[in-house]
């Protein structure tokens, strides 16, 4: 391991001064950068949490190999952190200890998001519109073996969420044959043990993210149908599966001491940030002001918010890091379309 | 060996001389372009104080003259047959990424799309004409040079700016840069009545392409010539993938899959000349196409993609031209319909599984232009062009889209000793219909052009030219996937100064020429997300700055030939200061490439070679050791000889091309072919 670190990191001076990777990666999170399509720059960036000190491309530098084509989400489970590479059909295991990754090949699934509760992973993929629950133990042997299967309608799955012994999934949008898009409005709730399918909900149109607030609350956002049709959120309850409207548009969001953390991306007006109660979905705003945020992600441990921004998808976005109350901490160049980070 | 070959070239020269002699007197245009070719056969051909170029410039003044690399006051580079043959170039793109200042975009194999553009201008500023008339597309204003083969071609030219004829069509004149493909005309010697061609070439990978040109001469007054030709290739060629942007660590060994493509292609034309210096040619294209798209190549998925293309091209073009005393007259017609389907059986994210998009374009262009020389010193010149272009798509929205296209331009000639400037002032004009939108776009735009040569003495000629130019948003960029806006033209500034010198010493002819230019891009489309990142708009926001330099060198020692290319672009973008790609090179723009070719002729066989070297490169806006590219050099190495028979020659070629296999991207994701091999034979009597 320290001998093949310190080849890459004599490759990696070749190229340019570059720091050399840490050795232990605590102290640390990690950045998905979710990378363009058929360019295979998908990419983990390692950023110290204190001093937003970051290095690019350390997947590769860790494992000799790039992430892959488009990574969509990753979630840190127990010792590992799984990431779902779209394009490359792939699941990657990394060991947070060491830093290797072990890639488990998906077939032509498509994965999308991913979510993890009770030993299991539960993993949306576009292909058949299915979402397909694996053991994390049985992912060892580097075999991706479906324990469970739960389909979906016509539309793509979107987002995952695992509460109260269910698994909530977006059904989300299509495309007919000549390329226009159709939009569905359901969240489909699953068993999480055998994925039988329990109920569909109404939420909005072209529903995305699907976070678990807590164990008695989900929530959802929409996207609209970019037209007419508005964006928004909605919360549901776990156990009534009844739904509430938060009234409040959301592009990005992730949960914290149950709250929504969630911004709405503008493209006329600056952008806003906000937190909802999910119990009683009152709302407060946070005073961050970043034009072109991307995603955001909160750190468990104390609290702090992570907005990462697009770069204008041109370019390489920033991980910026704020205090819980809004004020900022740092900043960091990432790389290309930071899309959520990851907490250990 | 050279004096043979002389001695052919001043023979056919001055058959050609003589049988058009009488027309050359009567009817070229301006006398003072007579004059300095006359002073060209001169002081080049008498002398022997010159190039092959100049020679084959001499002996082309009754038909197919090809454009002065030297005395134009716009960088003009020419490939004739020869060269074409030489270097075994099968497609347009071969044979143009040899050529200064131009940069391929290739998505590998035989069947991936080839687009070119010039000095940092984007592709769409370039424009392609067969013939002079100009091949378009409203629908990405791109055209894939990988259709376009080369067997019936007399000459490809390239022209910074601006050509330099006295008859071109307007849209030729509104380019920001012309590649010509000139076809041959059939040359009969003596009694001939008939000429025939039939090829046979094969290479790797199961390509294969039969071909054969039938060139009849009817009469005194018609000739017509008849090329067909078909080409396939099952592209599954093996290629390294490299899993890390250092290309230094893992690696694996892979192939292109779904990448097969044929093509069939037809050229019928017909050269009727009505008197001396009014002539008629006709020209009918066909071409029928299949091609699998094997997409980018993704890390680790066992996906194997399930796109293809089926198009069609069919048109028909017809060009008269008359010349008589001062005055010189072109009109031209084409009727060309466009066919396109992609289609992918394996979309996920479409219900049926099945996606497909068909977009047929018909388009009706007319084109009028005309020169009189007024004087001695002073010639006047002005084209008017229009067109209409029609796309139906199966799309559901703004499917049905009529394109009026007007163009107009009046240009000024004078020259005076050695002095010689042209100007002209063109006016575009281009107006959409589309079935479901009330407004209808429209953009009226004036711009000038001014150029000027001073020639030193017979060597040396100093050229300055600017350019304005601007470029039209196209189909996809107004309506297709995005929000409809209001778009302006792209806008594009040139300035180029040169200099060109061609000379003798001991036995070594040489010419060459270096150009330093400055290219200014406004109100550059560029696509942004605008209300959700599943909602992009095009729209007016770049602009970029390309300084650069064009070196070209020729030498010829003897049977021993040699050239060598250099270019320097300093493409950048000056968007937006607070951005990261502020100040970077623009992407797949190489900062330093060059090309040399070189060619021995022996009785035994003729050896060539050819190199390309391409610098660093970036794949996106914003340059970082990871979004580079690797520099690469491309060597093909070719050996022909051409066997005498009892009735015609035949004519053998062995090409060994990527011959150092190196792995190489022009464009990200998508693997160039390692090394792999061509033979050709030739049958021609």
């Amino acid at each position: 391991m320290m001998f093949a670190t310190a080849m890459l990191t004599v490759f990696v001076a070749c190229e340019k001064e570059k720091e050399k990777p840490a050795a232990s990666i605590e102290g640390y999170a990690m950045v998905l950068d979710e990378g363009s399509w058929g360019s295979n720059n998908a990419s983990i960036s390692l950023i110290e949490n204190q001093s937003g000190k970051i290095e690019n491309d350390w997947f590769a530098t860790m494992n000799g190999r790039g992430l892959g084509d488009v990574a969509q989400d990753m979630v840190v489970y127990g010792s590992k952190a799984y990431v779902t590479v779209t394009f490359s059909n792939t699941l990657e295991v990394i060991d947070l200890k060491s830093g290797k990754s072990n890639m488990l090949p998906m077939g032509n699934r498509n994965p999308r998001y991913i979510a993890a509760s009770n030993g299991s992973l539960y993993i949306s993929c576009y292909t058949n519109r299915e979402v397909v629950r694996v053991d994390t133990a049985d992912l060892i042997d580097g075999n991706f073996t479906v324990k469970a299967t739960g389909t979906l309608g016509t539309y793509q799955p979107e987002g995952v969420a695992v509460a109260n012994g269910k698994v909530f999934v977006a059904s989300s949008w299509i495309s007919d044959e000549n390329q226009t898009y159709l939009y569905d409005d359901k969240v489909y709730v699953f068993d999480a043990i055998t994925m039988q399918q329990i109920e569909s909900v109404t939420v909005g149109t072209n529903p995305q993210q699907v976070i678990a607030i807590d164990d008695n609350h989900v929530a959802v956002n929409y996207s609209g149908n970019y037209g007419d049709i508005p964006a928004g959120c909605a919360v549901i309850n776990t156990a009534s599966l009844n739904v509430s409207q938060t009234q409040q548009a959301v592009t990005g969001m992730a949960a914290h001491n149950g709250m929504i953390y969630g911004f709405n991306r503008s493209y006329s007006a600056p952008s806003t940030f906000f937190r909802i109660n999910a119990t009683d979905l009152s709302k407060t705003s946070i005073n961050i002001s970043i034009s072109n945020p991307y995603s955001i992600s909160i750190d468990p441990t104390n609290g702090d918010i992570y907005v990462t921004t697009d770069g204008n998808y041109v370019a390489n976005g920033d991980v910026l890091c704020f205090s819980n109350n809004g004020t900022q901490r740092w900043s960091a160049e990432a790389e290309m379309l930071p899309k959520k980070v990851g907490f250990f | 060996m050279s004096i043979v070959l002389y001695c052919i070239v001043s023979f056919i020269a001055n058959c050609r001389l003589r049988t058009g002699g009488q027309m050359l007197l009567q009817s070229l245009p301006s006398r003072a372009f007579f004059i300095v070719i006359l002073l060209g056969i001169n002081l080049y051909a008498s002398a022997q104080d010159t190039t092959r170029r100049e020679q084959l410039e001499a002996v082309t003044v009754s038909s197919q003259r090809t454009p002065s690399t030297l005395r134009t006051a716009t960088p003009t580079q020419v490939i004739e047959a020869e060269q074409i043959a030489n270097e075994g170039a099968l497609q347009l793109s071969d044979a143009v990424k040899h050529m200064a200042g131009v940069t391929l975009k290739d998505y590998g194999g035989i069947g991936g799309i080839k687009t070119v553009s010039s000095r940092g201008l984007g592709s769409q500023f370039s424009t392609l004409t067969i013939d002079g008339v100009a091949v378009d597309d409203a629908q990405n204003g791109q055209v894939d040079l990988g259709r376009y083969l080369l067997g019936n071609t007399a000459y490809i030219s390239l022209s910074q700016g601006q050509q330099e004829e006295p008859l071109l069509s307007a849209k030729a004149y509104a380019a920001g840069s012309v590649l010509n493909v000139e076809s041959r005309e059939p040359q009969f010697f003596m009694a001939e009545r008939t000429n025939l061609k039939v090829g046979m070439d094969m290479g790797s990978f199961n390509m294969l392409s039969p071909s054969l040109l039938w060139e009849q001469k009817w009469s005194r007054r018609l000739k017509s010539s008849l090329w067909v030709n078909y080409l396939k290739s099952d592209g599954d060629y093996p290629f390294t993938l490299y899993y890390t942007t250092s290309q230094r660590d893992s690696t694996s060994r892979e192939r292109r899959q779904h990448s097969a493509m044929h093509m069939f292609t037809t050229d019928a034309n017909l050269f009727y000349t009505i008197a001396t210096g009014n002539t008629l040619t006709t020209k009918v294209h066909y071409m029928r196409g299949q091609h699998q798209l094997p997409g980018p190549v993704q890390y680790y998925t066992q996906k194997v993609s399930a796109e293809s293309t089926e198009e069609e091209v069919a048109f028909a073009q017809t060009k008269w031209r008359m010349e008589k005393g001062g005055w010189k007259m072109q009109l031209l017609g084409k009727l060309q319909h466009t066919y396109d389907l992609w289609q992918d059986s394996a979309a996920t994210t479409s219900v049926t599984g099945y996606a497909c998009n068909i977009y047929r374009q018909d388009e009706a262009y007319l084109s009028g232009s005309g020169a009189w020389t007024m004087s001695k010193h002073w010639e006047l010149r002005t084209a008017v062009d229009g067109s209409l272009s029609h796309l139906i798509s199966n799309l559901a929205q703004r499917n049905d889209v009529l394109r009026r296209n007007l163009t107009a331009v009046g240009a000024v000639r004078y020259n005076i000793g050695n002095f010689e400037a042209n100007a002209h002032l063109l006016y575009i004009d281009i107006a959409d219909r589309v079935a479901d939108l009330d407004t209808m776009p429209r953009y009226a735009r004036l711009s000038p052009y001014a150029s000027a040569i001073w020639k030193m003495n017979t060597h040396t000629t100093l050229r300055y030219f600017y350019k304005e130019t601007y470029r039209a948003p196209n189909f996809s960029e107004l309506y297709f996937f995005t929000m409809p806006r209001d778009l302006r033209p792209e806008h594009a500034r040139q300035h180029n100064i040169g200099l060109t010198h061609c000379n003798q010493l001991s036995t070594v002819n040489y010419q060459l020429t270096v150009d330093g230019y400055y290219n200014h891009v406004t109100d550059k489309i560029i696509a942004v997300p605008t209300q959700s990142m599943f909602l992009w708009s095009m729209q007016n926001v770049g602009i970029v700055d390309i300084l650069g330099i064009d070196l070209t060198t020729n030498f010829q020692i003897s049977t021993f030939s040699f050239q060598l290319n250099y270019s320097y672009q300093h493409a950048v973008d000056h968007t937006n200061q607070e951005s990261r790609t502020y100040g970077h090179q623009i992407a797949y723009t190489p900062r330093h490439s060059g090309g040399a070719t070189m060619r021995w002729e022996h009785p035994w066989v003729n050896l060539g070679a050819s190199a390309m070297v391409i610098g660093e490169r970036y794949y996106r806006m914003q340059n970082t050791d990871l979004t580079r590219l690797p520099a690469y050099c491309d060597l093909s190495l070719s050996a022909d000889r051409t066997f005498d028979l009892r009735l015609g020659t035949v004519r053998f070629q062995l090409q060994v091309l990527n011959l150092l296999d190196i792995q190489y991207e022009v464009v990200r994701s998508y693997p160039m072919m390692g090394r792999n091999y061509r033979f050709s034979i030739m049958y021609e009597f």
